[in-house]
This record gives C-alpha cells, structure tokens and sequence, in this order.
C-alpha cells in the first residue's frame, strides 16, 4: 500500500539549474512512482555502507546533471520498495564542498515535488553530538525523517550508552539502532521508514521560536541548533567506564594538571637527560679510547704509506679533523640515546602534554597562542623553528616570535652542556643539563616579557586548539625512522658544515702572525687563532671565561655550536699533542683553563659560560633563516639582543655565584 | 542566554587550548564540546595546527607544518628538515 505523499515544502526560492531527487536521467532503477528517500550523514559513518546493505550492494554511480559529484542510486526492497539515494557526506546544510553542496541543492534548494520524500539521517552513536547538528539541519526543512543509529559497537566500545527511545523521543522521529555488516535492524529501519512515509511532512521546525525576530547570525543560529543538540545528547546518553579512553582521561589528570602537569614534566625531561648521560657516558668514553688509539694510529700509517706524508697534512688530518671531528663523533651515542627517549616521548602522546603546559607558561606572559609551535620546535633545531613562525598570524607576533626562537636550547647546544657537565659536575651531570634546559625556557619567558612590556604592548588573541591524540604503546618502526632521521642530521652537521669550521680553525692556528716560524710550524699561542681570541677575552673577564682558548672556541661556536668542542679538541691538541682525542686530557686542559680564569671560582664560571652558550647567537643558518624570515634589521636587533643578554646574564651569574662558591 | 556553542567559542577565546580545558571551563558533555569545535573548526573561528614536537619519521616531505614554508628555508643543523 503506497500512501499520497506530500511534497515536502521549499524553503528557498526555485534556482535556475537546482537538481531534483526525481531526476530519472542519475540512474533511477526503482519503479515510476516510487518514493524517492535520501541517506545522509556526515562522512565515516556508515551511511555507504548501510546503502549497500540496504540495496544489495546493487548502485548506479553517476555524476548528478550539472555537477561532477558522485551519487549513487538503488532500488531498496524493504517494508515497500523505494528509490535510495546515497548523498554525499555532509556535516551541515551549510555546504563547505562540492559535494556539500549537491547535498544541500538536494534537499534544501529543490522546487517543490522534487526533493525526497523522506530522509534518513546516519547518526554515529560514537560521535552522536556531532551527528545531530545534521538532524538539527534537516528537520528545519520540514522533511519526514528517520534516524539511523550506526556504529553501535563502537560507542559501546567507549562506554557510550545510547537510549534509542529516548533519543527518538527527544528528536521527535523514529531512531532505529542498525549494524548494517551485520545487517542487523534492517529490517526495523524499512518498517519505520514505512510508517513514516504513510504520514503526513511535518512542519519545519524553525531553529528558533523567535529566529525571526531575533535575525540570529550564523553563530547563533548553529548555537540555537547546538542548544537543541546537547539536550538530546543529555537526554539518550549515558557514559560508562572504558578502558584506553579511561587511561587517557586518568593519564591526563595528572599529565595536564595546572599543579602536577609543570612538575611531571620536569621529572620526565629531568629522566630524559639522566638516563642520557648516565649510560652514554662508558659509550663514549670507549668511542674516545678508539678515536685517540686505534683510528689515529690507523690513519698514521695510512698517512705514512702515501706521498702526503707531510708536516701540514698530518696538522691537518690529527690537529684538525682526527682533534676535531673525531671528538665531535664520540657523542653519536649520547645523541642517538636522546633522540630515542624523545621519539619515546613522542609517539606515546606525552610530548603533546608537554607542549600544553608549556603553552601555558607562554600565554601566562602573553605571548601569542600559536608562539609556542615554533619554539617547541626549537628545541629540535632552531633553522626549522624560525620557518615555523610563518603560522603566526601577525607581522608582529612573526617577529617576537623569531627573537625568541634562538633562546630555545637546540639539540647542538647540547653537547656542550654534556661536555661541561661531565667534566666539572660527574656526578650530576644530567641534573646540570637538566638545568640548562630550565634556564631556555626561563630565557624564552623572560625575554618574552621584557619585548611584550617595551616593544609591543598590545598583540592579537588567537584562539587555537590542541588536539591530543590518545596514550599509545611506541612502536619500534617509528621510534627508529624518527631517531634516525634526527641523528642523520647530526652526522651530517659533523661531517658537513663542522669539517669545513675545522679546516678553517686549523689554518689560523698554524698561521703565525708572532715569531719567525713557518706555517705550520708556529706554537698555537703565536698564531692568527690565538691572536684574534686574545683580542675579544677581556670582555669575558667579568664573566669568569676569558682564557683565549674559550673565547676562541665561542667564536667558531658562531658557526655552529658544535664547532665550540671541536674547536677546543683543536686547540689543546695542537698545544698539547698528548690531548688529542682524548676526553679525560681535554677535561683537565677546560679545567685548568675555567681555573686561571676565574681567579679560583671554577664553578660559577662554568655555569656563567653555559648560560652564555644557550643565549648567544645559535649559528649562522639560524641568522640566515631570520634574516630570510624578518629582513636584516630585525636579525641584527636579535644578534645584538642575544649577546647582551648573553653577557649580561653570564656576567650576573659568575658576580653572584663567586661569593658562594 | 548563550549555548553550548558561544560557550566553547568563549572558553577558546578565554585561553583554553584543550578539549579538556573546555569541558571543564563549560561543563558540557565531552561529545557536545568535540561536536562544537569540530563546527567553530569548519567555519573558521578557532584554528588548529597540527602539533609538532620533532621531526617526522619520514623525513621533511611528511612535516605537518612543511605547507608553511614552501620554499627551501635554509640548513638545518639537526635534521634535513627545512619547514613549518
């Protein structure tokens, strides 16, 4: 028995080319006269999967007339046969693509008599809120409707319990529970979709009583649906214990906490560099052993066996890249082992934690939401952070974000800090390096603050969300692809751009500008390296460093901050031929160094001179990416801001620190 | 009286930069609040970037962030990526 259907009623007026669900040139196959019905749903939920559960799998897939949207079509054989329609997957009735569009045409812009006689709506109950902002859509319009509920499993699977009488009493239309893989309520859809189409189109229900009067604009119209929405999520929904959504929530109690996220974060990041210098530390010890025994005598005979045997190759290759390179590669393993904690940290989701309540030290100061991006990334590398301040919506923010950018601890400073620490702190070193890192983000803080209070005093809000992906088990494809990737980078560092600092460091120190020795040949304190040092040390003097071999090494650290070891590996070993590549040997030559210089105050001078290393400038593509990003009057600011905090800070530190210590 | 919608877009503006933050700023159902940043998402009153703590496994190519920076951005000391 087929009832008198009732068009439903248009609510905007006729379009020239608007197509009709009545249309038989898109590959109508159900009988003439057949009530035409209408699946839709917002993507991935189903809905295509019901429509071929519902015709059998049997669709005509065409374009619609006028359009290069795919929508198919069959014949559905349930309570009565009826023409199914699969319209393309849609959030909303407020079309955002073509195929929302054709979705919209369909059912909202169609002349009366040519749109659906009735439509299913596909709910997810795992998502149903977001679900029902189509159902809020569609009933505007006055069409007979059918709600059917799909991935069931899923929501149970999440704890969501979903009142199907409940839910159809709060929509006001029959919702019927499906699995269309299972095929499962099939045949209780056919039966209310029947029932349905034997009563007369509804009223359109208007998003609200006075939305006329009221002439709500789009957001408060969706929020009058939203309304509407969440009274019926209240209504059907019941939330019960799950497992991994459970773990997450329980996780993030404490991981995102405005007390314990802050603290977690420390002890974690604490760990990371404990468990970093603690088992690298025999690795590289026997990887120094290898370079200062084995490797050197290898490349000695190799050396002696070729015509090149010569007093400046052999400079070059055991002063130079043996001193220099060869003691930057002894922390291949320190690095992979950070590398692999982080990737850890990662790909569990707890980096992403992190960053939330890191974000939250940045906003406290105001700086702006999506500042923290790039400086997270700066941690990584600064190069990459400062094209990452391309996301900031503002000239401004773009710029404070790029002078702030170098203050974050990049994974090239590092080393350094491994290297101090290990020599002057043994016992401590990863709670020193932990320190470090602190002092970044104080910097980063600090700096902020003081350029927000005096440059820019009013920057824009950006409202920005972070979307947390949930606890996961790391998987070891992952962790090692992204380890390796980070390492690579950093075997190329030393093997590129610090190959090229050392052949260039190894030169100044052969040229002698005192004395009459031949190139070469010249004692390093007589050379073109040890002479321009000695020019810039005095200005360290306040600060507890100004032996010419650090202040040379902080030179070169221009460069890169890599270069500061190699260079020093270069130096003593050229002044003292017993050092090269050994670890411990290069620690007392530091030692001895921090000791004369800071007059009996090693200590405060050491932490002077890392802080002094974390603030300068990072290296020279660090400027080049700004000077890119922000133009060469801004870069210079940032140079010249970097060094007088560096100074300034390192200075205060020593001053203080040597009355304790 | 504003609903649930103007109550998340507000809790955004506010400084809540989590969904968790919003339903606690809210009070509102989990699922009504994902559904309501998912719609001030899709009409562009609140943005999201994809969150990136270090270099993808998969090298420069799959960074989320590599569409900002289209051109070649420089060395980077640490890793081959030149993005974001």
């Amino acid at each position: 028995m087929t009832a008198p259907l009732t068009p439903p009623t248009p609510v905007t007026p006729r379009k020239p080319g608007v197509p009709s669900c009545h249309d038989d040139r898109t590959g109508a196959t159900a009988p003439p006269g057949s009530p035409v019905v209408a699946l839709v749903g917002s993507p991935n939920v189903g809905k295509s999967t019901l429509f071929n559960a519902l015709t059998g799998a049997r669709r005509t897939m065409g374009n619609w007339p006028g359009t290069t949207v795919d929508v198919g079509r069959g014949v559905w054989r349930g309570e009565r046969t009826v023409d199914l329609l699969d319209l393309p997957g849609t959030y909303s009735l407020d079309p955002a693509s073509p195929d929302e569009e054709l979705t919209r045409a369909l059912l909202v812009e169609v002349p009366v008599g040519e749109g659906p006689d009735l439509v299913v709506v596909v709910v997810d109950s795992a998502h149903l809120a977001r679900s029902l902002y189509l159902v809020a859509h569609v009933r505007e319009h006055g069409y007979r409707m059918v709600v059917a509920l799909t991935m069931g499993d899923v929501a149970t699977r999440r704890g969501l319990l979903v009142d199907a009488a409940a839910l159809a009493e709060a929509l006001g239309c029959p919702v019927v529970p499906v699995d269309p893989r299972a095929r499962r309520g099939l045949a209780e859809l056919g039966v209310a979709v029947d029932a349905v189409l034997q009563g007369c189109c509804p009223a359109a229900v208007p998003v609200t009583d006075d939305a006329d009067e009221r002439g709500l604009d789009d957001l408060q119209a969706a929020d009058a649906r939203f309304a509407w929405v969440a009274e019926a999520v209240d209504r059907a929904v019941a939330q019960q214990p799950s497992s991994a959504r459970d773990w997450t929530a329980l996780i993030d109690r404490w991981a995102l906490s405005r007390l314990w996220g802050p603290v977690l974060f420390l002890a974690v990041m604490w760990l990371v560099f404990q468990i970093t210098t603690t088992v690298a530390a025999p690795l590289q010890d026997g990887l120094d052993t290898l370079v200062a025994g084995p490797l050197s005598s290898g490349i000695a005979g190799l050396l002696a066996a070729t015509p090149f045997d010569h007093p400046i190759s052999q400079g070059l290759i055991f002063d130079g890249l043996v001193a220099g390179v060869g003691m930057l590669l002894t922390f291949v393993p320190l690095m992979a082992l950070m590398f692999v904690l982080l990737a850890l940290l990662e790909d569990s989701g707890y980096m992403a934690r992190a960053a939330v309540v890191t974000d939250r030290l940045m906003r406290a100061i105001g700086l702006p939401g999506k500042a923290f991006l790039p400086l997270i990334v700066g941690f990584g590398c600064n190069v990459p952070a400062i094209s990452a301040t391309r996301v900031m919506g503002s000239w401004r923010q773009r710029v404070l974000t790029c002078l702030l950018v170098p203050f974050t601890s990049c994974s090239a400073r590092l080393t350094v800090y491994v290297m101090m620490a290990s020599i002057f702190f043994p016992h401590h070193a990863g709670t020193a390096v932990f320190v470090m890192y602190l002092a970044s983000i104080l910097l980063v803080v600090g700096t902020g603050t003081l350029l927000r209070r005096t440059l820019w005093r009013t920057m824009g809000k950006e409202p920005l969300i972070i979307d947390l992906p949930p606890y996961q088990r790391p998987t070891l494809r992952l962790v090692s692809a992204s380890t390796w990737v980070r390492l690579k980078g950093f075997l190329r560092t030393a093997t590129g751009i610090i190959v090229v600092t050392v052949a260039a460091v190894w030169a100044l120190q052969a040229w002698p500008v005192q004395g009459d020795s031949a190139f070469g040949e010249a004692p390093v304190e007589d050379s073109a390296y040890a002479s321009v040092a000695r020019a810039i040390s005095p200005v360290f003097a306040p600060a507890g460093f100004d032996s010419w071999q650090t202040t040379g090494a902080l030179v070169t650290g221009f460069v890169a901050k890599e270069a500061v070891i190699s260079s020093w590996a270069q130096t003593y070993s050229t002044d003292d031929p017993g050092a090269t590549g050994g670890g411990s040997a290069l620690g007392a030559e530091i030692t001895r160094a921090f000791d004369e210089s800071s007059g009996g105050h090693p200590l405060p001078a050491v932490w002077a001179f890392m802080v002094f290393l974390l603030a300068y400038t990072p290296c020279v593509a660090t400027l080049a990416a700004q000077w890119r990003e922000i133009g060469w009057r801004w870069t210079l600011f940032g140079v010249a801001l970097q060094l007088v905090v560096a100074w300034g800070l390192a200075v205060a530190i020593f001053q203080v620190g040597r009355l304790f210590w | 009286m504003s609903g649930p919608l103007l109550l998340v877009h507000r809790a955004v503006q506010a400084g809540a930069r989590t969904q968790g933050e919003v339903v606690a700023d809210t009070r509102l159902a989990p699922d009504v609040v994902a559904a309501a940043l998912e719609h001030l998402v899709r009409t562009g009153r609140v943005a999201t970037l994809p969150l990136v703590a270090g270099c993808p496994a998969q090298g420069c190519g799959s960074c989320p962030l590599a569409p900002a920076s289209p051109g070649r951005t420089g060395r980077c000391a640490q890793s081959p990526r030149a993005s974001s």
